[in-house]
């Protein structure tokens, strides 16, 4: 991570409020806090800086940034008023200087499995003596089918579906019931397109293949069983549309084949 | 009354305070526009502690990086709380409409960082009872409806939750104006 980037937060930030980095993108530095920057309470918090970009103007960077912060917060909050959906909470925006505040989302995963996102949760099934196809393991994929289901109905595509990017989160104090919430909406639009969608159920199923290709098959059956389930609400003309999505995602899956023979 | 700083902001001091059955409405909305240093907010349209520190939140980060858009903290105040652009949208937040229940904000540039024992006398100009600043206080008594199409929140968005529709009214004063 860039020193000057760094630097820079901490300065904007002052020392008042201390931030650790624990994530890097393409666009954006991803920091925790353990101080809300409004309220008195303790706990986690996610702080997304899109820092400034030197090959580009910067007036048009300046304008790049404020506009790609605000997208994402505005996305965030459209995808909370969908009943069902599960995104993290928008805390503050202060887009002319690309910083977004979130709600911490997930949890370490036991016996130092990882952070408590889709990728690390399968590994911890699949690794030891963990059942992989267990009812836990099951209801979860079901669960973020249906996640992905209500994004989709509702006319919004994601834009980098990998399994880092569905956290589950314990609900409640039932140890063994887990709530997956989709982060990351950098990429997210309001688009009703069949292609964006096809695409979204690409690559999760590639992500799901890649990193657990033994139990892919069963993995992506139950991500799609769930994914139905939302369409299937919605009779005939629910069915319609779900039959438009999974032939697109065929489509897609079949262009990705063709291409991965020829390079 | 409730003083505090934030930690990105330690050289202002914020002061707030719930007051109820104020008796000099008339008197406080007489002097609210000129001649008041602090914000005098209708209550009644507060739900919840975060709905109005976020807006304090926004008018720091707003003013410590020059953009500003009123003559004062006070009614950078009404409009932070606001989920319009207009100037005159956000009198509602003031004392436009009688209420009895008011919410005092004082923003005070400070040249140390220390947390001052709180200065009762700043709002000493409200005649009325101070009241417990706490969600449960303010949701209560909140004027939800009016709140609803303050912040055009659609019918079909009903919150189980009162911290749902809390964060409902944080959404859009973060994206306010933006
Ligand atoms: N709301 C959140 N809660 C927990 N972790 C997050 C959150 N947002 C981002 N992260 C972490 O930061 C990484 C990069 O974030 P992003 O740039 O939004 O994809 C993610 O893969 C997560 O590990």
């Amino acid at each position: 991570m860039s020193e000057d980037v760094l630097a820079k937060v901490y300065e904007y930030l002052t020392p008042g409020l201390p931030v650790v980095p624990i994530a890097q993108g393409a666009e954006a530095v991803v920091f925790t806090s353990e101080k809300h920057p409004y309220l008195p309470n303790s706990g986690k918090f996610i702080l997304k800086y899109r820092p400034p970009k030197r090959y580009r103007h910067p007036s048009i960077d300046k304008a790049l940034t404020k506009h790609r912060t605000i997208g994402e917060a505005r996305l965030l909050t459209k995808l909370f008023l969908i009943e069902g959906l599960k995104v993290p909470k928008l805390i503050a925006c202060d887009a002319y200087n690309g910083y977004l505040w979130l709600e911490f989302l997930g949890e370490e995963l036991p016996h130092g499995k990882g952070f408590s996102n889709l990728k690390n949760f399968l590994w911890m099934y699949a690794t030891d003596d963990g059942d992989p196809y267990c009812s836990i393991v099951e209801e979860t994929l079901k669960k973020v089918g249906q996640q992905i289901g209500l994004l989709h109905w509702n006319g919004y595509c994601h834009g980098d579906l990998t399994s880092s990017n569905i956290v589950l989160s314990r609900s409640g104090k039932n140890e063994t019931s887990w709530q997956p919430y989709l982060i990351d909406f950098g990429l997210g639009s309001t688009t009703d397109s069949v292609e964006d969608k096809g695409v979204d159920l690409y690559v999760l199923e590639r992500a799901i293949i890649s990193t657990h290709s033994a139990h892919a098959e069963a993995y992506n059956e139950w991500l799609l069983k769930g994914f139905s389930e939302i369409y299937k609400r919605y009779g005939d003309a629910g069915e319609v549309k779900l039959k438009e999505v999974t032939k697109r995602f065929q489509e897609v899956r079949l262009r990705g084949r063709k291409r991965s023979m020829i390079g | 009354m409730i003083v505090s700083r934030f930690p990105q902001f330690p050289h202002y001091e914020i002061s707030i305070a719930l007051y109820e059955d104020v008796t000099n409405v008339e008197e406080l909305r007489a002097k609210a526009n000129s001649s008041l240093p602090f914000a005098l907010i209708n209550a009644s349209l507060v739900f919840s502690v975060e709905q109005l520190y976020s807006a304090v939140y926004r008018v720091l980060i707003e003013h410590t990086y020059n953009k500003i858009q009123t003559a004062s903290f006070s009614s950078e105040c009404l409009l932070r709380l606001s989920a319009s652009t207009k100037v005159s949208e956000s009198q509602k937040f003031g004392l436009k409409y009688p209420s009895n229940r008011i919410i005092c904000v004082n923003i005070e540039e400070t040249t140390d960082d220390s947390i001052e024992r709180p200065d009762e006398t700043i709002f000493e100009l409200v005649k009325g009872k101070s009241a417990v600043l706490e969600d449960e206080n303010l949701s209560k008594k909140c004027d939800a409806d009016t709140l609803r199409k303050i912040y055009k929140l659609d019918q079909t968005f009903q919150p189980e939750r009162p911290d749902e529709f809390s964060r409902a009214l944080v959404n859009a004063i973060q994206l306010r104006g933006l």
